[in-house]
Order: structure tokens, then sequence, then C-alpha cells
């Protein structure tokens, strides 16, 4: 190793150590929320971007060949297709108790299995689990199964008609019917003020899984599953940044983390869909903060002026706030591609948008991680008491309907802690793909450097911001 | 406020020069990535007999998948050995 190289390595493991030891140092005082740290939230912004440019320099030198384009995996065990059935079993079962609890249920939210289970344990837990186990959404997903149910059912009955899909899926439509699935969702969850009501939920509920299954029948099910399920979209973006991926035949496969969002098909749509996943959490932590609650009222006003009712002037002022925040990270990100073209004139805006476009996915998760962590963390525990008493009926059919949310499991600070990690290790992770993405698109090095001036600029600027956005939430 | 433009200032500071086409340390960075011994590849054993078959990926891949997305022709068709 040449003393150079032993110098960066020195800096990165510096770097890393800085960052680790703000936690360390905040902790011994006891922090306990963090308005209170002992040291200013900006310092915070300061030591990422610190760790940024350092993971950037050490990046641009010790990184020379790609790594991540290849996949090499390696196959651990094989999985059996009963395990493959069983658990379509299981999320057709759990998707059947959210409908029943949803309909029959106490009108309540915080008593009725449908809510919690909707918006913590599917929107937040399963994104989680995706980045650590694979796509399991594939397999626990209820409306793919009732497909596959379907279809093999037809295929005994009338195998001519069910062996092709009736319709050819579109290929201009690309993955547009998930971004505009995950926009629907989000506004539901941001913007609707009945939201939290659990007859409302289920029906929704019903109504998606019956779009599904019936695209799936008339597209294919892996076709429209592929492109049209926003859930399954989102869902399988975020499982290829798993270490574990899981081959056709059923093949548990090992590879390098990251490695999966390098194949990943950009279709029409990728790049919204991605935009919008980071958009819609951006709304969520800036709709919480003190400068939407002072400019909100202002635009309501706006609303209320041009004729529309109270709830409605309000409901068009968070969807505007929610359209303009996808707008904005849709900015930022088209910022930093006409910069990585002013670099060289090779490739297009076009050709470059979809070249980086997988590096944003990492980025998305960070910002599901670092603002829905404490979401994850408390409200998840709901569920010991929601398994026996779904209904929120007075029932208790494990004998846990008396099990308490514990508040302190973890320290406030722990949390933020937890947040900011989130924050930079995966806008280093967005770094890193961008790079290797680098060496497969210039030869000249001064390019490939160049280049990535401009995206270590787009992950300060979105690591900033959220940390921003994280430190402005209840202000 | 003040924390916000503090919050944001990073990323500002790093922005001003790319707008203004000066990449700071950029010399540093392509000398310290050239310079160094580069390692060359292995030597692959040659083998004895010349394999009889060889598979092609079926489905293109990685930077092999990028590079035919973003090709404006396609490579030229390679013919069989007479």
């Amino acid at each position: 190793m040449t003393g150079t190289r032993r110098i960066l390595l020195l800096l990165l493991g510096g770097a890393l150590a800085a960052a680790l030891l703000l936690p360390a140092t905040a902790g011994a005082h006891g922090i306990v929320g963090k308005a209170d740290l002992p040291i200013p939230v900006w310092l915070f912004s300061w030591t990422a971007a610190v760790v940024l440019v350092v993971s950037f320099v050490a990046l641009s030198t010790l990184w020379r060949r790609p790594q991540l384009q290849q996949q090499h995996a390696r196959a651990l065990f094989r999985l059996p297709r009963a395990v493959d059935w069983s658990a379509g079993a299981l999320g057709l079962a759990l998707f059947a108790l959210v409908l029943y609890s949803g309909f029959a249920g106490a009108q309540i939210s915080f008593v009725n299995f449908s809510v919690t289970f909707v918006y913590v344990i599917f929107w937040v837990g399963l994104p989680l689990l995706s980045v650590l186990f694979g796509d399991v959404f594939r397999a626990f997903s209820p409306w793919r199964t009732t497909a596959r149910l379907l279809r093999a059912a037809g295929a005994r009955v009338a195998p001519r008609v069910f062996a092709e899909p009736v319709l050819r899926y579109p290929s201009w439509l690309g993955v547009w019917p998930s971004v505009a699935g995950l926009v629907g969702f989000a506004w539901l969850e941001l913007v609707y003020v009945n939201r939290d009501e659990p007859a409302m939920l289920a029906t929704l509920s019903v109504a998606y899984f019956l779009v599904m299954v019936a695209g799936m029948g008339l597209f294919g099910v892996e076709r429209w599953g592929e492109r049209a399920d926003a859930f399954g979209v989102y869902f399988n973006l975020l499982a290829r940044l798993s270490a574990l991926t899981r081959r056709a035949d059923g093949t548990v496969c090992l590879r390098r983390p990251l490695s999966g969002l390098t194949d990943l098909p950009v279709r029409r749509g990728t790049v919204a869909l991605l935009c919008t996943i980071i958009g819609t959490t951006t709304f969520d932590g800036l709709s919480n903060g003190g400068i939407w609650r002072n400019n909100e009222p202002h635009l309501q006003s706006l609303f209320a002026a041009l004729g529309f009712n109270q709830t409605p002037a309000l409901e068009l002022a968070y969807s505007l706030g929610l359209l303009l925040c996808i707008a904005l990270i849709a900015g930022v990100y088209r910022l930093g591609v006409l910069g990585v073209h002013s670099v060289s004139a090779r490739y297009d805006t076009a050709q470059l948008t979809r070249a980086f476009a997988h590096t944003l996915a990492p980025i998305g998760f960070a910002y599901v991680l670092a603002h829905y962590f404490s979401l994850l963390l408390w409200q998840g525990q709901a569920m010991g008491y929601l398994v026996s008493d779904p209904l929120g009926n007075g029932a208790n059919i494990f004998g846990t309907s008396g099990f308490q949310i514990d508040y302190q499991i973890l320290p406030y600070a722990t949390i933020w802690y937890v947040q900011v990690a989130a924050l930079v290790t995966g806008h280093v992770g967005g770094l890193t793909l961008a790079h290797d993405r680098s060496l497969t698109l210039y030869d000249d090095p001064n390019e490939a450097v160049r280049s990535q001036y401009w995206m270590l600029a787009v992950m300060v600027a979105f690591t900033s911001f959220g940390l921003w956005l994280l430190s402005a939430v209840g202000t | 406020m003040l924390t916000t433009v503090l919050c944001l200032l990073p990323a500002l500071l790093l922005a001003l020069p790319l707008l203004a086409r000066r990449y700071p340390g950029e010399r540093v960075l392509v000398s310290l990535r050239t310079a160094g011994p580069q390692r060359e590849p292995w030597p692959r054993p040659r083998a004895s007999v010349a394999p009889r078959w060889r598979r092609e990926p079926l489905i293109a891949r990685g930077g092999q998948l990028l590079a035919r997305s973003l090709a404006v022709r396609p490579p030229p068709v390679r013919l069989p050995a007479s």
C-alpha cells in the first residue's frame, strides 16, 4: 500500500470515527431530544458533508474499476415452492384481517388493526424488511397470489385462453401507473383529512386489490406487477439494495449490497418514481415543521378565496405542497444531471438521467428510514395489543390486549443518531453507485472525476436538506 | 432562520465553485488516481483444449446493459471463422 493511499484510508477512517464520536459525546450528556443536543443541529449537517466529501475522495482515488456493475451472486440455499405458497396464503390472511377489522371493527384509528397495519407495518416496516431480506413483498402480495391462483385455475379449465395475457402492456406507459399509485397513497396518508377511518382504508384496499387482480389478469401477472403495482414496484426497488436475492428457481443468493440496483430497468417513469419516494417523505417532514405551519394558512386562504370550503382548501394546500416537494427533488436531480452533462457532451441529458437514476434509490430508503424510524419503533409496538384485539372491541385472543407501548425503548438522542446515520449511509451508498457507474461511462479520468463532483453536490444537498427537515420536525 | 442557512450551507459552498466551472482538488484527485502501481490482472491459465462451446449471456446485465442501451448502433454481428 502506498503512502498516499494510507493517508486517504486514514482520512476516511478519521471521518467515520468523527461521525461515530458525535453520538457518544451527545449521549454522555444525557440528552432526551434532538432539540436539546449539546451541539447545534447544523454541525451534524457539516459533519455529514465532510463524511461525503471524504468518501468522494476515497472513491475517486481507490475505487478504480467498476465493482457493482456485474452481479456476483453466491447461491446459499433453495427455498421450496411450498414456502412461496405459504407466504402467499399468509399475505392473503393478513389482507383479509385488514378488511375485516376495517369494516367490522371499532372506527377508532388507534384501536383498529387495519390502520396501524397499513400505515406502520406495511408502509414503513416492509421497506426495512425488503432491504434486509430482499423482495419479500413479492411472496406475500395478496393480489399477486390471487391472480396466480386464478390464472392456474383458468389454465386448467381453458388452457388456450390462459396461455398468453389477453392484452399487451403498452411500453409507453412504463411505470407511470406505479407513480400515480404512490402519489395517491402519499396523498391519502399526508393530505386526506379522513385518512384514519378504518372503513375508508378497507374500501380503498378492496378497490386497489380489484384493480391489481384485473390488471394482472389482462396484462400478465409479472408484467403488470413489475410496472403497474405501485407497492410491488416500490418494494422491489428497495429490495435491490439488499445483499440477498432470489433467483427464479427459488435459490436464495448472496450478492454485493447495492449491486442489484445497477441492472434496475429504467423504464418510462422510473426517475419520477424515485423522486416521488423522496419527495413524499420530504413533504411529510416539511409539513410537520414550522415553515410549513406558518405559511400553509396563507395558501389555504388563497384556495378559500377561490371559493373552496375549509376542508377542500386545506387539502388543496397540502396537495400543492406535496407536488412541490416532488418537483423540488426532481429539480435538484435535474440540476445534478445538467452539471454532469456540462463535463462532457458524450451523453445527452436523457441518457445521463437514466444512467444515474438508480443512485436515488439508497437516498429514498435513507429518507424513509430516517423519517419513519421513530414511528416504526413506537407505533409498531401497538401490534402487541392489536393482534389480540384487532377489532378494538375488548377481545383478548392471545392474552396480550393489555400490552402498552414503551416510549422509552430507545432514548430520543439515540433515535436522532440512527436517523443521521441512516441519512449519511444512504447518501454514501448513492455516491458509491454514481462513482461506479461513471467508471463505465467515461474512459477519461478527468471526465469521470468531474462528473462525480456534481453527483457529490447532489448528495450533499439531499443530506443537508434531509437533516434540516428532521431537525425542523415539531418546531 | 440562521440554523436553516447553516444547515444548507455545505451544499451551497460545494455548488458555487461548480457553477463557476471550478473543480477544487481535481488535479490532485486525478494524479492520485493515476499514480501508484497499476495492477495487472492475474494471468489466466491457458486451457489445454479449446472449449467445445461457449455460453453467451442471454440477458445483458450491468455494464453491458448500459452500453447496449446507450449504443447508437448495435455492435457488428460476429461472423464465424472460416
